[in-house]
């Protein structure tokens, strides 16, 4: 669907996804603003939901890397935030979700691959960083870059399938049985929405958590390299 | 469902950009605000543990000042108690004292009153003794009774000492006369009878001056000069009243 829509600039394509990201994130950025300003009031709701939303999330990124939370929440939490409004933008007439799109969500699974590399690397150093593959024994390195590729594609398509498959579900029975009936698949979508951008983000988190799993016993050195 | 590079590139710039815009935008000013919530609820806490540990303090002040208090409310009454003690026990001790002085005050009424009461018993006894015997005498009293008392004053008279006699004979040469008192009019024998005894006792002629005073009961009295020699009962009950009253 969404590549039928889009820009085209000269030669380059821009796909409807990307535009919609765009306005997406413009939207974010706005909102940081206005949260911005509410930060500076005293006891205002907007701060405390705000207050609430991120103790939350670095809560629960602390519970999986303790040592290494401060590094690890921007990224997980921008991964709960885009995802949950990216999802979510789909049950607006007219707007499709980003993440309905494979290419987007083949991004965002390259992003967090990148993102467990990163992470090992920075903390661990390569060389230690290396030997993860070589345990316990080196022939479990085929199963270790196996699981890196699996992992990484089950992320894509676990979050486009799930997205693509509940617009489309809703799009055709908008169209078979008409107006108001696909409003049961929407809440199902709203539902959804959410438990897939908390899915993915748990996973990135895990993904992220397994490759500082070395260096976890060590909670000192971590916590100071923000 | 095609992939395009070009999504996929552009979506992780997209991403990262987000990352940093986010970071630096929206979780910095939000970790910024938690820390100064945190830094609130801190001085807060801390406001709250200073004013309990000032509060926990002048409670203990307090209750030292009351503490103190008790101590020296104790004492001074302990103070107060010993002052009432000793003030009831001065108290009770010149309670006792005036109730001895009035003791001994009425004691000495009640014996002056004894004393008085027996001095006029004394007294009543003493004069109706007197008017009983004068009353006696003055049945018993006559011619008789004169004779006997007249033998009586012969031998008295000349039993008295020499000294005595010679005072007698001394004022009864300034003298010349001797009076005598009667208490009835003398019968002529009797009177020379007397004239006898005095002239034979004093060596002297004597001049006899009669007189009668019925006071004097029975008997006589002889005046000669200043001195007076008595025979009489009217003067012999005087003697006794005055040994009487003496003697009481």
């Amino acid at each position: 669907m969404n590549e039928t829509q889009g820009l085209t600039i000269g030669s380059l394509f821009i796909s409807g996804s990307l535009l919609t990201t765009w306005v997406l994130m413009l939207g974010m950025l706005a909102f940081s603003a206005f949260i911005r300003r509410k930060l500076l009031q005293e006891d205002n709701p907007w701060r405390t939901s705000a207050e609430i939303l991120f103790t939350i999330m670095e809560n629960a990124v602390k519970e999986v890397v303790p040592s290494y939370y401060q590094q690890v929440t921007p990224f997980i939490a921008t991964l709960w935030i885009y995802l949950v409004l990216a999802n979510l933008l789909g049950l607006i007439p007219g707007l499709h979700s980003p993440t309905a799109d494979l290419s987007v969500t083949a991004g965002l699974a390259l992003i967090v691959f990148a993102s467990v590399h990163w992470f090992g690397i920075r903390n661990l150093g390569l060389k230690r960083y290396l030997q993860h593959y070589l345990s316990p024994n080196p022939i479990m390195l085929p199963f270790h870059l196996m699981s890196e590729i699996s992992r990484t594609l089950a992320l894509a398509i676990r979050l486009f399938g799930n997205i693509m498959s509940l617009e489309m579900a809703i799009l055709l029975v908008l169209l078979v049985a008409g107006f108001l009936v696909p409003v049961p698949l929407m809440m199902l979508h709203l539902v959804e929405a959410l438990i897939q951008a908390y899915i993915f983000g748990v996973l990135a988190l895990l993904y992220i958590g397994t490759s500082l799993e070395n260096k976890t016993t060590q909670p000192d050195q971590g916590s100071n390299n923000t | 469902m095609e992939l395009d590079p070009l999504t996929i590139v552009l979506e992780i710039v997209n991403f990262l950009v987000l990352i940093w815009l986010l970071k630096r935008f929206l979780f910095k000013p939000v970790q910024a605000a938690i820390a100064r919530r945190q830094q609130d609820l801190e001085q807060a806490q801390q406001d709250a543990q200073q004013k309990a540990k000032d509060a926990t303090d002048r409670q203990q002040q307090l209750q030292s000042k009351i503490d103190d208090w008790e101590q020296e409310k104790i004492r001074q009454q302990q103070q107060l108690q010993e002052q009432l003690s000793r003030q009831r026990e001065q108290a009770m001790d010149k309670v006792r004292q005036e109730a001895e002085d009035e003791k001994k005050r009425l004691q000495t009424i009640l014996q002056q009153d004894q004393a008085a009461l027996m001095e006029k018993t004394q007294q009543q006894a003493q004069q109706g003794a007197i008017q009983l015997t004068q009353q006696l005498l003055n049945r018993l009293a006559g011619t008789d009774l004169d004779q006997a008392l007249l033998n009586m004053f012969a031998d008295d008279i000349n039993q008295l000492p020499d000294t005595e006699r010679d005072k007698l004979a001394t004022a009864l040469r300034k003298q010349k006369s001797v009076l005598i008192t009667s208490a009835r009019p003398l019968p002529d024998a009797q009177t020379q009878q007397l004239q006898n005894i005095l002239q034979s006792v004093l060596g002297q002629n004597i001049t006899l001056e009669t007189k009668v005073d019925e006071q004097l009961i029975s008997g006589v009295r002889l005046t000669i000069g200043p001195m007076v020699l008595h025979a009489n009962l009217a003067d012999e009950l005087e003697f006794f009243k005055a040994e009487l009253h003496h003697a009481i």
